[in-house]
């Protein structure tokens, strides 16, 4: 097991190596640069001379190759050097400030989409047909045909725009503050995780209630109760780790559109206006903290994917 | 998972005809798929004969700015309304559907024929060639796509061709990973044995076994794949990194005026409707194509 445990990790920095090269060269083959932008925002244009000495200062007249070795050579010392947008900010100042908004509407989706995706998927599985059934095919086919972005702009013109139930202000950090603000970004943001849970859930719940340890149960004579939870529930519920684990990543990681729309201050909201401005450190902080995020869920879930399904084991038996 | 036990419905009896005519009888008998397919069928035509009907005088052209009309409500003459320059937003949305089906329809028959290649080598020659395509496929599967995609659409810009290559350049990896699984599985089957035996080439059994094979979940995960690349499309020009104006595309319609949704909220909820329509309309088709061509899946 801490072979295979080691081997993953040693794939997760070859991993965030590519990445990051990919990101790096791709980010300085978008034609101008970080202080083009600023200038441009000022309706001005940056004499040459001027942005020579800038690049030099800034290292940014080096060649890229050299440019990344140093950008990595400071990384991995976890050292993302300051911001070229925020001047004075350092990029983990900006992530540690601007991250907690995104966490937090992650966490509300998740639950959110947990109560709601799951329990339409149980439902639906245990009562076939029933009209929890049909509300779960419905909400399903809603949420795989309405674009996120649209089921905000919708929400938020219905409740916030036309009957003044909420404010499109913006929201607060933590649960203290005014917390309904966090009700619209919440819901347009479940659409997906409804959706994949709803599915899978049902799914599952319907293969192993067709099993024959679930009949074996049920013909010695146990209660209905005992079958559902001990039989069904637990070992269907142990497949949808597998898609829990890496949704709860992308959650966690912000999203474009949500925060945009709602004027959440999270990472994503950052990351689109860094790409905007030329913010090549944000840029390449963001997308290391993203990769770092996804690889190590993938990890996890397998891992207690391991632990709770016995069969499935990762040593290569001798 | 669990052992299942058989499919409790037992499947509808055909009485003549091949494999293709037995799965449109299976399609035709799901109403929802046939209304999807319906729909896009009409909406495609729509689109493409636009030009025409254009130049027939039926439809206004979407170009035309009419600045003594701007921002009109929905009307007989104008039944979506106008924009900022007197547009009319119905012409607009017509000629937006063929950049939403050149996207969606293009970057999925881009990324079949990516895939169906990569893949059936990687399963073919195997050893290193396989090892490579499998680390290239962590990689790229470990990006932030959309991070991927909206530094792609900055470098190369905004035209019609780079949105399919964007869209394109992590689609494929899952119809790679789908068809080296089945040439790893097919490689070991009795017949494909049989015909290298025979001396058939590699290349007679990837094109009349292997491919032959796959097609079926292929042709699904295209299906299913359109509604995704649609979005993605719609997405990138929402943040305004897709279509450039005036060429007009839903996605960007929705992005330029969402701002504008309490004034004149005609100018969204149309392009909103028409994309979620249309996205719907594919998912059904989708699923119809799964459930006749593959009747033995059930989810």
């Amino acid at each position: 097991m801490g072979r295979y445990i080691l081997m993953r990790l040693a794939g997760m920095v070859g991993v965030l190596f590519a990445v990051s090269l990919i990101t790096f060269f791709l980010m300085h083959a978008v034609p101008s640069g970080p202080f083009d932008m600023m200038a441009m925002q000022q309706n001005k244009i940056l004499p040459d001379e001027v942005k020579q000495m800038l690049y030099s200062q800034y290292g940014l007249d080096k060649p890229l190759i050299v440019q990344y070795a140093l950008y990595m050579k400071n990384a991995v010392r976890l050292d993302f050097g300051y911001s070229f947008y925020w001047t004075n900010r350092t990029i983990i100042q900006i992530l540690s400030s601007q991250w907690p908004y995104s966490l937090q509407l992650g966490f509300f989706t998740m639950i959110f989409s947990v109560i709601i995706g799951m329990g339409l998927g149980i439902g639906a599985a245990i009562k076939h047909g029933s009209w929890l059934d049909l509300l779960g095919t419905g909400v399903s086919l809603f949420c795989l045909a309405m674009p996120a972005f649209v089921f905000a702009l919708m929400l938020q013109l219905i409740f916030a725009v036309k009957l003044h139930w909420v404010s499109t202000a913006g929201v607060d950090l933590g649960i203290t503050g005014n917390i309904a603000q966090w009700i619209l970004p919440t819901i347009s943001n479940s659409l997906g995780p409804v959706l994949i849970l709803q599915r899978y859930t049902k799914g599952s719940i319907s293969d192993v209630m067709r099993s024959n340890y679930v009949r074996t149960a049920r013909s010695k004579g146990l209660s209905e109760m005992r079958v559902t939870f001990i039989h069904i529930f637990r070992n269907a519920l142990t497949p949808i780790v597998t898609v829990g684990g890496p949704m709860l990543a992308g959650l966690v990681a912000g999203s474009f559109f949500i925060e945009t729309i709602f004027r959440i201050p999270g990472v994503g909201n950052y990351f689109v206006a860094g790409v905007l401005n030329r913010d090549y450190s944000l840029i390449m902080g963001t997308t290391i903290l993203w990769t770092f995020l996804i690889s190590v869920t993938y990890l996890l879930t397998d891992l207690v994917y391991a632990m709770l399904d016995p069969r499935v084991s990762y040593v290569k038996e001798a | 998972m669990a052992v299942s036990v058989p499919a409790v419905e037992p499947l509808k009896r055909v009485k003549r005809g091949g494999p293709l005519q037995k799965a449109w009888y299976r399609f035709t008998r799901r109403r929802w798929a046939v209304a999807g397919l319906i729909f896009i069928v009409f909406e495609i035509v729509l689109s493409l004969c636009a030009p025409l009907l254009v130049d027939a005088k039926i439809l206004i052209y979407p170009y035309y700015n009419d600045y003594s009309a701007t921002y009109q409500p929905p009307s007989a003459q104008h039944i979506f309304g106008t924009d900022e320059f007197g547009r009319d937003v119905f012409s607009r949305v017509i000629y937006g559907a063929q950049i939403s089906y050149a996207v969606g329809v293009g970057s999925q028959l881009l990324v079949t024929v990516i895939g169906l290649a990569i893949g059936s080598l990687a399963g073919l020659i195997g050893g290193w060639v396989d090892f490579l395509v499998m680390r290239i496929i962590d990689v790229l599967s470990s990006v932030p796509m959309l991070l991927l995609y909206i530094l792609m659409m900055i470098a190369l810009g905004g035209s019609l061709i780079n949105i399919i290559l964007a869209m394109s350049i992590t689609g494929w990896i899952g119809v790679a990973r789908l068809v080296r699984g089945q040439v790893l599985s097919l490689k070991q089957t009795d017949y494909v044995r049989a015909a290298r035996a025979m001396g058939a080439s590699t290349n007679q059994i990837v094109m009349s076994h292997m491919v032959r094979n796959s097609m079926t979940p292929i042709i699904i995960s295209a299906a299913l794949g359109v509604p995704g690349s649609m979005f993605g499309e719609a997405g990138l020009s929402f943040l305004g990194l897709g279509i450039a104006p005036p060429t007009p595309s839903w996605g960007q319609m929705i992005g330029t005026y969402q701002t504008f949704i309490n004034a004149w909220p005609w100018l969204v909820i149309f392009p909103a409707l028409v994309l979620a329509v249309t996205m719907l309309a594919w998912i059904l088709l989708g699923d119809g194509l799964r459930d006749a061509l593959d009747p033995n899946i059930r989810v």
